[in-house]
């Protein structure tokens, strides 16, 4: 039986439990000697200029080595191609002008023998500022918002004006939703070292090819002289997936000083330094029939964007693709200028945003019909993708609909609100659907066999903690034919064969195909090498009759004929090959390929307290083939935890006087804790696609897709009233 | 560093707390610092000396079993003296505001958030850090069971779940699904693992895996 689709442990999991794991911070200090800290100083104002720093006590504190501040830093290079290095490119230009843009970008950057001595020289740079008036929220230059034709272009399928008026019923709501931290447990972590010949990089990140190659054109290196390493990585969920300023200030501090140089962001430093999910307003115009039959979708989105950041992509917008059968539909998606850092993708960046308004909206429209909210989902069935026109590769949404309200006893549903109840608590069920473009990267993989018969899958990837290093074990092992045990992974490091980032739900389609493709590629080299030696039992037989099965070669029919793989590479030298997958063009493509969803939730809310608890979740997803079903799960429980925040507690608080975030730290912006979450339950709806590569479809955005705006609807649901702004904080329901 | 002062002032806090102090006042009340604005006079005095010495001192550490003597200044946690002077880096930094507990170990069977204590303070005291769990090669059963209910994804929270774990058995406070949330909430993990982590919980104290 093949290991692809087995429940395996993880493989690197006895290194977690042990602490023996190597996160960046954690890298052996080069015998103690060489590494020293650099601690950033950073803007306490969110616009104006630089008038003077002092820096006099600092440098005069006891270890420091080097302080760097705009006036001394080394000049950068401005990376032009967005699209190749992701949103937050030119905010990359740190240390180089008297400007601040935002509340928490860097001023300086103390280097020290000890994090002590750093830290404390850190705390005596006395900066001064002409400070101006900042944009400190997205509704203070709304007025002003602007579209961005180029990257975030508008949708428009039919007539949807047309469509609204040809509506026996109109639904015209307007949601917001909060900015957002990923806040990963591992802050960004960036050590560097700086030789004549070679730039050796440490990194917290989710694509180390990217950072390898902007460090590279900041610094006016060629790549090949750039090494990015990223081996364990303490979550990221897009925070680490654009290349941000950490890792140029301690290549910077790297090359000032000659020595290795460790920087770690502070808990508080990560709400400047890697990002953020955008604030936006989302208006939603629903038009249909009185069957329900959807005749217009349009959303006009409106989001916010960095103060000095004139090209926005549609990847920080909330303008989502449409999961319904709609003959009118049309999103647009404008920015707003903010002096905040520039936002980032964060665990689905356009669905998982963008599907909080259209599905509430949908839950208000069912209401207003009387229609049962996933009868009215299944009226609304897409039969091709409505975003693109084109058959879909695959779709198993209706049958998520229908597995997951049977789990979850949906049935049972009283329409009517505040009319379920569990003695003083209100009861409120509700659900929505989640859809996701699956997508891969290309990607290079190559698989090496020893003569001890023991394996080695190679893949320049990361492993965010989703199983990245467990699924091309298993892959790599299954297309070699060997037992699963004899196959070793090793990625996060740009000298590895080249992977592609770690976002947008690619991961694992992307190293599966690669790792197939290898394995597959050198199973057929040592048959090849069988057949030709005459001193194997293989000898003479045609390649195409060569089976394998768990690392013994054997004729098909006689199972005697045939020998190791170890004995093969004992007489022939250690052997290895390479595949490469390239991911099918979106341009010309004849069929959509999504992944599906459907969330079912059962809320309790106190009616004095206005408190809201989930108290069972159910999530039903289609993403094609599931390569591990105890890591698939994790990762979808893990998304509908991050849903759960994302309804109830999590929100980027700003100062409106200064444009300063007020809750920089867990103590005030509140992530989910053991006691927020129930019992979840993830339900795989299996399709084989023959347009993806084993049938791969990705999980990581999918999981928390649809999780939030179905703890919307149930908290409508228990309540009666309908809260049009995240996070459902108890006083928008008193 | 979280923010630079906004205009020179005259002493802050810091400077009249002095070195020595610093590091445990911006750990506790880290989110609380009043470092923008806390003075913003015109003009700025002349630098003040600082007042307090922090010369290292050396102590011995009982860590795992083992009596570790090290250098450290009076200002260091015992989470950096553990991670970046006796290499124990399975313990890990968060937050480095005790509101994560990424950094739990054990003191004197006891948990504690390392990133709040001194090392000078735990100068008697039996340290058990993520690497002190294990014998041999025989995981402990908190351990064994975090790996066998998949109860981590990324792993970096896992060392202070499980050290959490270890103590809330012993405390008695493993007693159900709801008790264990309750106790295990001082403990973030982003990636979610919460349900895993509960079954692996309830397991290990032998109350039923899931």
């Amino acid at each position: 039986m093949s290991v692809v689709g087995r429940p395996i442990a993880r493989v690197e999991g006895r290194l977690k439990v042990t602490g023996a794991a190597r996160y960046t911070a954690d890298l052996p200090q080069d015998d103690g000697k060489d590494l020293v800290h650099a601690v950033a100083v950073c803007a306490a104002v969110a616009k104006g200029r630089i008038t003077s720093i002092d820096a006099r006590q600092a440098r005069a504190a006891g270890g420091v080595l080097e302080l760097i501040t705009h006036h001394n830093a080394p000049r950068l290079r401005p990376v032009p191609a967005q699209e190749v290095l992701g949103p937050a490119h030119e905010t990359l230009l740190v240390l180089q002008d008297d400007r601040v843009h935002y509340s928490g970008q860097p001023v300086a950057v103390v280097v020290a023998d000890t994090l002590e001595n750093a830290t404390h020289a850190a705390s005596l740079v006395r900066v001064e500022y002409a400070e101006e008036r900042p944009v400190a929220t997205l509704f203070e230059g709304i007025d002003d918002a602007f579209d961005s034709p180029r990257y975030a272009p508008p949708t428009t399928i039919g007539d949807v004006d047309r469509g609204l008026a040809d509506a026996a019923v109109v639904i015209d709501r307007t949601y917001t939703t909060p900015a957002q931290h990923h806040h990963p447990m591992e802050t960004m972590a960036t050590t560097v070292r700086w030789t004549a010949d070679e730039v050796t990089v440490h990194v917290s990140t989710q694509t180390i090819s990217m950072v390898r190659d902007g460090l590279a054109t900041t610094f006016g290196l060629r790549p090949e002289q750039v090494r990015v390493v990223s081996e364990f990585l303490g979550g990221g969920f897009g925070g680490k997936a654009a290349w941000c300023w950490p890792s140029v200030v301690t290549a910077m501090a790297a090359r000032l000083t000659g020595r290795q140089v460790r920087l770690v962001t502070t808990r508080r430093q990560m709400f400047a330094a890697t990002g953020q999910r955008p604030h936006s307003v989302q208006r939603v115009r629903l038009g249909a029939r009185r069957d329900g039959v959807l005749t217009a979708i349009a959303q006009d989105c409106v989001g916010e964007t960095s103060a000095f950041y004139d090209t926005p992509p549609f990847y920080i917008g909330a303008a989502t693709p449409v999961p319904y059968g709609c003959p009118n539909i049309r999103t647009t998606q404008r920015f707003v200028k903010v002096n905040c850092q520039t936002p980032v993708p964060m665990r689905s960046p356009v669905e998982g945003v963008g599907l909080v308004s259209v599905e509430s909206a949908m839950d208000e429209l069912a209401a207003e019909l009387g229609v049962d909210p996933l009868e009215l989902r299944r009226r609304n069935y897409a039969e091709r993708d409505p975003n693109s026109g084109l058959p879909w590769s695959s779709n198993g949404l209706l049958e998520c609909y229908e597995r997951g309200a049977r789990r979850f006893g949906w049935p049972e549903r009283n329409p009517e609100p505040r009319s379920m109840r569990d003695g003083r608590y209100l009861v409120g069920w509700g659900m929505a659907t989640a859809i996701r473009h699956a997508g891969s990267d290309p990607t290079s993989a190559l698989v090496r066999l020893g003569a001890d018969g023991r394996a080695v899958v190679q893949i320049g990837s990361q492993d965010l903690g989703t199983g990245t290093f467990t699924i091309m074990t298993q892959v790599a092992a299954d297309a070699l034919g060997v037992p699963v045990e004899m196959m070793r992974a090793e990625l996060g490091d740009t000298d590895l064969p080249t992977g592609g980032g770690s976002f947008g739900s690619h991961t694992a389609a992307s190293v599966a195909a690669a790792a197939r493709l290898a394995g597959e590629a050198l199973r057929a080299k040592v048959i090849r090498i069988a057949v030709a030696d005459e001193g194997s039992p293989l000898s003479g037989a045609s390649p195409d009759d060569v089976l394998v099965d768990d690392g013994y070669l054997f004729v098909r029919g006689d199972r005697s004929r045939g020998e190791r793989y170890a004995q093969i590479l004992r007489r022939n030298r250690l052997q290895s090959a390479t595949g490469d997958h390239t991911p099918p063009p979106r341009e010309g493509a004849t069929v959509a390929r999504w992944a599906f969803g459907a969330d079912f939730t059962e809320v309790k809310v106190d009616p004095e307290l206005g408190t809201v608890r989930v108290t069972r979740h159910v999530k039903a997803i289609e993403a094609g083939r599931i390569i591990n079903p105890r890591t698939a799960r994790s990762q979808v429980i893990g998304g509908v935890v991050m849903g759960i925040g994302q309804a109830l507690t999590e929100a980027t608080e700003v100062d409106r006087r200064d444009a300063r975030i007020t809750n920089a730290g867990f103590w005030g912006y509140h992530v989910p804790v053991n006691a927020d979450v129930p019992d979840i339950e993830a339900i795989f709806v299996e399709r084989d696609d023959p347009h993806i590569p084993g049938s791969v479809k990705g999980l990581g955005e999918i999981a928390t897709i649809g999780t939030a705006p179905a703890i919307l609807n149930a908290v409508f649901h228990a309540t009666g009233k309908r809260v049009r702004d995240l996070p459902i904080t108890p006083d928008k329901l008193l | 560093m979280e923010s630079s002062g906004r205009a020179a002032g005259g002493p802050s806090r810091r400077q009249v707390l002095g070195r020595g102090a610093l590091i445990g006042a911006a750990t506790v009340g880290a989110g609380l610092a009043p470092q923008a604005g806390a003075a913003r006079a015109a003009t700025a005095p002349p630098v003040r000396e600082e007042t307090l010495a922090a010369e290292p001192v050396e102590i011995s550490l009982r860590v795992n079993g083992r009596e570790r003597t090290l250098s450290v200044e009076p200002r260091t946690t015992l989470l950096d003296a553990l991670r970046e002077r006796l290499g124990l880096t399975g313990t890990k930094k968060g937050c480095d505001q005790g509101a994560c507990g990424a950094c739990t170990v054990l003191v004197d069977g006891r948990r504690v958030n390392s990133c709040l204590t001194l090392a000078v303070m735990q100068r008697d005291a039996e340290i058990t850090t993520i690497e002190g769990l294990a014998r041999g090669d025989e995981l402990h059963p908190v351990q064994r069971a975090f790996l066998e209910c998949d109860a981590f994804q990324c792993g970096y929270c896992t060392s202070g779940q499980i050290m959490s774990a270890v103590a809330l058995i012993e405390e008695g406070h493993a007693g159900s699904p709801e008790e264990v949330r309750e106790w295990m909430s001082g403990n973030i993990c982003r990636c979610g693992a919460y349900p895993n982590i509960v079954a692996a919980v309830r397991q290990a104290a032998g109350g039923g895996a899931r």
